[in-house]
């Protein structure tokens, strides 16, 4: 019965998913908290929370040092010299917090929820709330369909292959405490979330106008037609991991998912776990064929894989399998993972050489990338990059489809990251929906005050993403004597950021308008670039340089 | 299979139920808070927490009244409209006021007795003295307005005040007090400079 | 090793005659296909010829009424009733389309759009008068949802008792616009004619605008167009004429509660802004926007596109000699 009240936990949560998503975007977000996963999820918190972290490098690789003690110490079979390591790990985590200036994005303190959760119960995340989890689960039920019982224990064996997620749980850790975040690349929820706003909601977006025409209006998940640029490589990793579930069920939380390798690591001594009573037990093997985790209830019962979903118990002719409180050393259990010194090595070794390459030390005398211009509400790039996981709940959320996922634009550290593309879009005036969306903080929830420099915030003055520029070569009035000034039209700002030079031309009839764009008013917004009629390579531009968000791009005085 | 699952649940203890009823009654609550976490604010507001933070005032109560002896009465009864209503009176004006942190309005119209003369009073209730002064002055006219009626004569009522067209504006602490005369006549100045008077003494009398 | 076919001569050749059969009725097939295909010939058809803005109720040119109160929905009926009512409009049974402008997503204290108190005293003459439906739509510059939700058009709109109509790619296709620079040009027409639209009323809004000096109601019309309708700026005068052309003699209910009158066609600041509690009705879109213009503080004798529409015929712009108020 508790396999079945699992089952509908799984499906609440999924449906719960989608049911956030679809609230979220500009116009039906209201206060819903659309990035609750998000919150929840401890490895983003975690990630986000190390990465964006400022403290000198001594300091970093004195806690990476520290950690690497503890986890040296805790490797060692022993109950004392796990508590040992420990103590370590909580010491030098204390320590870290007092020495490091951390900014913490309050919510997602949430993370601590399924922490705790963990801790006492086991990888319960896993196994009744993880929505990309659940979709595995279906995907794993189909590809097991059609096996013998033997198959399946068969498929279901423990790989030591599966130990890769712990070896890139450790390298993503390592990366992020020297303020390299790309936990989002790999996380459940992060990945989910990015497959659904480039394929899932745009298809059956398409799919529902196609179908229903006029009636679908008011019913679709994006309000305009959505397209992200480059979703054919999200779709394929998406598609990837649904194929892997075919092949072999959860094949990507078994041996992939960063967050399962977080929660194995806490819950593997959870207060709360299954045991197989070895004279009941008359070795048919029905659990190995049904376990999602490849525990391997049959054998000896790997906690740090098992993800409580109670099919082995419930499933079990004879009882043999037990959810109860652990009772010492217990018998037939395998709490450790199979790790190995040398891999855990070069998996810490690989997250610490991110660290030359990454932009904070890199990048530290290199000029702005013309094309990164962030969201309003950005963090200055050193902390946005740190904070952003990649999620594209921007994306979804923002209304004129602007946001898209940077290639080359800001770095391979920026890679999927949110930039403008105003051949798109433009940043809508009065929207601040991606700030609202953003579950990490990296894009700050202002408001419209903020946003234009009003009341409360008139004298700082409003939120500039970059600067227009007029390329006078491709400009109507400007190079071809013809009269135009979309643009100035479109400025939304009063007084508009576009002035008219008046000058000859137009066929000698009127005078004709040639726009100049004034820096000090221009808060990069984008709709003149995406309005103007020279529609391949636009007469007007907007690049980063001028962005209030960094104040490395500053251009006026 | 079947016969394996059949055996498994016939089982059922006592605990599967009470840890059963826990686990959907804890999913319901989750449900529920979120679903009302969800009701109010949002992006697509203007957030302005100190328009929320204090309540109007009895705006009714504030306007002044016609005096025993004045030549005018009061029209129909005066109202009022908190902040996210005011455009039901001044449809189009009203972000004229919340630009600055506006909480309400109250309006009255006084007629008077023969020739039909009329004073419209329109009484704004600003969060604070600062956003009553921006708004005071937003709406002054220039000194060198080419139109002399136009131009604004000060009067001594209240924290600062002038008269221009013939009607009067006077601003006190977070109020802004506008007396609108229908015709620019002195009697009928006169009588809204008198009613300006009335409103800051009775602001300051309700100290 | 099946030796029932080496005995039973007539059995295979059976068996062949079949195969024969099929082969004979799949090259057939193909063969036919092919011949098929030849036939048609190498070009493709003429393309029909594409639709216009047909079938729309057009009255005869008249007064312009002005009806200046506070009471901006008694101002509409005032104005609309010194005209001749909406009965001279609307026929029982009608669909009529009202073209407000919805064009900005701005609150309406920016004087960017209309206001929605305007537009929903005409959806309310509109039923009134007995219309079957009322759609509202507009092809907004800034996203249409948004638009319509933050300008008030919306949900004052649905609240009067109309639909609201967002634009959506597929609503666009090709039409005879008829004019001098714009022959044909994709507009919002698919759902004029998928709904029976056989009624259309422009509610604009009076605004400047630096290209063509103002925005009222021969502008309106520019919210009908889709395509890349950014083009059209380097020739605004003949394209403005020519969608006068494009729904002449329709009735117009100009929007002059209040007036923007800097930074226009977006505002933004308070002191762009002027209130002027006026409401205009009439068919004569030039008369209606000369005034507008004069309003606006510019000289309607500078404005080419005026010129152009009265040359043509569509209208004049003495509005003095049209102009009666409304009581």
């Amino acid at each position: 019965m508790i396999r079945r009240i699992r089952i509908v936990w799984q499906v609440f949560f999924l449906v719960l998913f989608f049911v956030l998503l679809w609230r979220a975007t500009q116009l039906r977000m209201d206060a819903w908290p659309v990035g609750l996963f998000a919150w929840v999820d401890p490895l983003l918190g975690l990630s986000a929370t190390l990465a964006a972290s400022r403290a000198d490098a001594w300091v970093r690789l004195l806690f990476v040092a520290a950690l690497a003690l503890a986890a040296a110490l805790a490797v060692r079979r022993g109950p004392r010299w796990r508590w040992a390591g420990a103590v370590v790990a909580i010491a030098a985590g204390g320590a870290y917090l007092t020495a490091a200036d951390i900014a913490f994005h309050r919510p997602l303190a949430w993370g601590l929820v399924v922490v705790g959760a963990t801790i006492v119960l086991g990888r319960v995340w896993c196994g009744w709330i993880c929505p990309l989890g659940t979709i595995q689960d279906a995907v794993g039920r189909l590809g097991q369909r059609t096996r013998t019982r033997r198959r399946r224990a068969e498929v279901n064996r423990y790989r030591r292959a599966y130990a890769l997620k712990y070896y890139l749980l450790v390298g993503l850790l390592v990366a992020a405490v020297f303020g390299v975040q790309q936990a989002g690349l790999l996380d459940p929820i992060a990945l989910l979330t990015r497959s659904s706003t480039a394929v899932l909601l745009p298809a059956d977006d398409a799919a529902a106008t196609a179908l229903l025409g006029d009636a679908a209006q008011g019913w679709t998940w994006f309000p305009q037609e959505h397209l992200t640029v480059g979703a054919w490589v999200i779709g394929a990793v998406f598609a990837a991991v649904l194929l892997a579930g075919l092949w072999v069920p959860r094949l990507f939380c078994r041996a992939v998912c960063p967050l399962g390798a977080m929660l194995g690591v806490l819950g593997r001594y959870s207060l709360f776990r299954f045991r197989r009573s070895e004279s009941a037990c008359t070795r048919c093997r029905l659990c190995d064929g049904v376990c999602p985790g490849a525990a391997e209830p049959a054998g000896e019962l790997r906690t740090a894989e098992c993800m409580a979903c109670f099919n082995c118990s419930e499933l079990c002719p004879e009882e043999a399998v037990r959810f109860g409180p652990a009772a010492g050393a217990g018998a037939h259990e395998r709490p450790e993972a199979d790790l190995s010194r040398r891999g855990l090595i070069t998996a810490a070794l690989a997250g610490f050489f991110a660290w030359p390459f990454a932009r904070r030390v890199s990048g530290a005398r290199a000029r702005p990338s013309p094309g990164a211009v962030r969201p309003p509400g950005a963090l200055a790039e050193d902390d946005f990059l740190a904070a952003c996981v990649k999620c594209h709940a921007c994306l979804r959320a923002c209304p004129t489809n602007v946001i898209q996922p940077a290639v080359a634009q800001a770095g391979w550290e920026g890679f999927w990251t949110p930039v403008m593309d105003f051949r798109l879009g433009y940043c809508e005036y009065n929207c601040t929906a991606c700030g609202s969306a953003c579950p990490t903080g990296a894009i700050r929830a202002i408001g419209l005050d903020a946003k234009h420099g009003t009341g409360d915030f008139a004298g700082a003055g409003p939120v500039r993403l970059g600067t227009a520029f007029v390329d006078r070569g491709r400009c109507l009035p400007w190079a071809m004597d013809r009269p135009c000034i979309v643009c100035q039209e479109v400025c939304p700002v009063s007084p508009k950021a576009i002035e008219l030079r008046r000058g000859e031309g137009n066929g000698g009839q009127a005078d004709l308008q040639r726009p100049v764009v004034v820096p000090e008013r221009c808060i990069g917004c984008g709709i003149c670039s995406h309005k103007c009629p020279v529609a391949d390579a636009p007469a007007i531009y907007v690049t980063a340089i001028g962005a209030t968000r960094d104040r490395s791009h500053r251009l006026a005085l | 299979m079947i016969a394996a699952s059949k055996k498994a649940g016939r089982g059922a203890s006592v605990g599967k139920w009470v840890a059963a009823a826990v686990l959907l009654l804890a999913l319901a609550g989750i449900g529920v808070g979120i679903w009302l976490s969800g009701r109010e604010g949002g992006p697509t507001k203007t957030p302005d927490r100190r328009q929320r933070a204090k309540p109007m005032a009895d705006l009714v109560a504030l306007l002044p009244r016609p005096g025993e002896d004045s030549s005018f009465e009061l029209v129909a009864p005066a109202r009022q409209w908190p902040a996210e209503k005011m455009h039901e009176k001044i449809d189009g004006e009203d972000g004229a006021y919340l630009k600055h942190g506006c909480l309400g309005l109250g309006a009255a119209t006084l007629e008077r007795r023969g020739d039909g003369g009329t004073i419209d009073l329109f009484l704004y209730q600003m969060t604070t003295p600062a956003a009553a002064a921006a708004v005071f002055d937003e709406q002054a006219p220039p000194a060198d307005a080419p139109e002399p009626r136009r131009r604004p004569t000060p009067v001594d009522v209240g924290d600062k005040a002038y008269v221009s067209y013939g009607c009067c504006y006077v601003r006190s602490g977070p109020f802004y007090l506008k007396v609108i005369t229908s015709a620019a006549v002195p009697s009928a100045t006169a009588s809204a400079v008198g009613l300006a008077r009335a409103f800051v003494e009775k602001l300051q009398a309700s100290y | 090793m099946d030796t029932s076919s080496d005995s039973r001569p007539g059995a295979t050749r059976r068996e062949f005659l079949g195969r024969a059969a099929s082969a004979a009725a799949a090259v057939g097939a193909a063969a036919g296909a092919t011949g098929w295909l030849l036939a048609r010939g190498g070009e493709r058809d003429e393309p029909t010829a594409p639709p216009a803005f047909a079938g729309l109720r057009r009255a005869q040119a008249g007064k312009i009424a002005l009806a200046e109160t506070d009471d901006h929905a008694a101002g509409v009926r005032a104005a609309v009733e010194a005209i001749g009512g909406m009965g001279r409009f609307v026929r029982a049974g009608d669909v009529v389309f009202i073209k407000p402008n919805a064009g900005f997503d701005r609150p309406p204290w920016v004087g960017a759009t209309t206001s929605p108190a305007v537009v929903a005293a005409v959806v309310g003459l509109c039923r009134d008068a007995g219309a079957a439906r009322v759609l509202v739509g507009d092809c907004s510059i800034n996203d249409p949802a948004g638009c319509f939700r933050r300008s008030g058009i919306g949900p004052a709109a649905r609240a009067a008792g109309a639909e609201v109509l967002l634009p959506r790619a597929g609503d666009f296709e090709d039409v005879r616009i008829g004019g001098r620079r714009l022959k044909t040009w994709k507009a919002f027409h698919r759902p004029f004619r998928r709904r029976g639209v056989n009624c259309v009323i422009g509610v604009p809004t009076a605004k400047t605008h630096a290209r063509s000096v103002i925005s009222g109601a021969m502008k309106n019309w520019y919210g009908l167009l889709g395509g890349p309708r950014s083009l059209l700026h380097q020739d605004i005068d003949t394209v403005l004429a020519d969608l006068c052309g494009m729904m002449p003699r329709s009735l117009i209910v100009m929007d002059a509660t209040r007036l923007l009158v800097r930074n226009g066609p977006t505002g933004g600041s308070r002191g762009d802004v002027r209130t002027a509690h006026r409401v205009l009705a009439g068919t004569d879109q030039v008369a209606i926007d000369a005034l507008t213009a004069e309003w606006l503080g510019h000289d309607p004798g500078r404005i080419g596109w005026l010129h152009l529409a009265e040359a043509r015929g569509l209208g004049t712009t003495d509005h003095e000699a049209r102009l009666i108020e409304a009581t």
